[in-house]
């Protein structure tokens, strides 16, 4: 299967993508999951969130849908088929950073 | 305090494009409110001043992204930003009013949003709401009573008109309107 080619994507960005990768969410889960993720390190504020979901819209890497039964007035965003082969090529462009900076031990023992 | 963080919020929101504030602004609200709920005293103050400077920056990377608005409308603007922040009350209604002879231009907000009135010779003749003018059959004025009307037909907003004081007045509509308020019809 050949490799698509997908630009760098912003640290945001990719971290909404990764936040994703499980199934659909919300804003305010999305938001959680990134503080999660990253151990507090990143703390989006509201509007550079939704400016980063408009974008990702945009660019068809996540769709939106409505929610479970109960929370039908939310609304949840997903990754699309493009946005998930955009979040592997991100993660796979990051390990290998990762793998560079370890090589030249800036970081103690890497696991990659 | 946590009704003053809100309004701030609220306010912020304004900032945004039209149409990026459409679609989003009501969501946005909802995450900043869950998001603000275990907050309280000095971590909501900060908080909130968090997001309302990143409400400012996002505003201003909207309207120069080609995503929010095409190029042709960013060649175009121009981008003077200023945040005048108010502290709002329970039913914030504040007016302001200029008049030339002949001419009085009305310009308000409630919880429901902004709108503006022009009465020219005595006769209103232009409105807008949230910024957005009015077509000239949705305005109906009659003697004292001026009423803005949905595209439906349904009264959104009813207006007192005292020509011989130069004042309107009119009953605050409802924060439940906020950003549909052209075609909502308050309780």
């Amino acid at each position: 299967m050949p490799i698509q080619q997908h630009e760098a994507l912003t640290p945001l960005s990719a971290a909404i993508l990764f936040a994703l990768a499980d199934g659909a969410s919300h804003g305010y889960a999305i938001i959680k999951e990134i503080e999660d993720l990253t151990d507090g390190d990143m703390r989006p504020n509201t509007g550079s969130m939704y400016l980063a979901l408009h974008r990702l819209l945009e660019e068809g890497l996540i769709t939106e849908s409505s929610g479970p039964g109960e929370d039908a007035r939310r609304r949840y965003y997903r990754l699309s088929e493009t946005g998930r082969a955009a979040a592997k090529a991100e993660a796979r462009r990051m390990a290998q950073l990762v793998r560079v900076a370890s090589a030249k031990k800036l970081i103690p023992g890497s696991a990659l | 305090m946590r009704r003053v963080a809100v309004q701030l919020f609220s306010l912020s929101l304004q900032l945004l494009p039209l149409k990026f504030r459409l679609r989003y602004a009501s969501e946005m609200q909802d995450v900043f409110l869950e998001r603000g709920r275990d907050r309280s005293g000095l971590a909501l103050l900060i908080f909130t001043a968090d997001e309302v400077s990143g409400l400012v920056a996002t505003a201003l990377r909207a309207r120069f992204d080609p995503s929010v608005l095409p190029k042709s409308a960013i060649a175009g603007v121009i981008m003077a930003t200023a945040l005048t922040l108010v502290v709002m009350r329970s039913f914030p209604v504040s007016t302001t009013t200029s008049s030339a002879v002949n001419r009085m231009d009305v310009s308000a907000h409630d919880p429901a949003g902004e709108f503006t009135v022009t009465i020219r010779e005595g006769k209103a003749v232009a409105a807008t709401i949230d910024r957005v003018p009015l077509p000239r059959h949705q305005i109906v004025h009659r003697g004292d009573s001026i009423r803005i009307m949905s595209r439906g037909g349904e009264v959104v907003l009813a207006l007192a008109y005292h020509r011989d004081k130069g004042q309107i007045e009119w009953k605050a509509r409802s924060a439940s309107c906020r950003l549909r308020a052209a075609e909502c019809v308050s309780p």
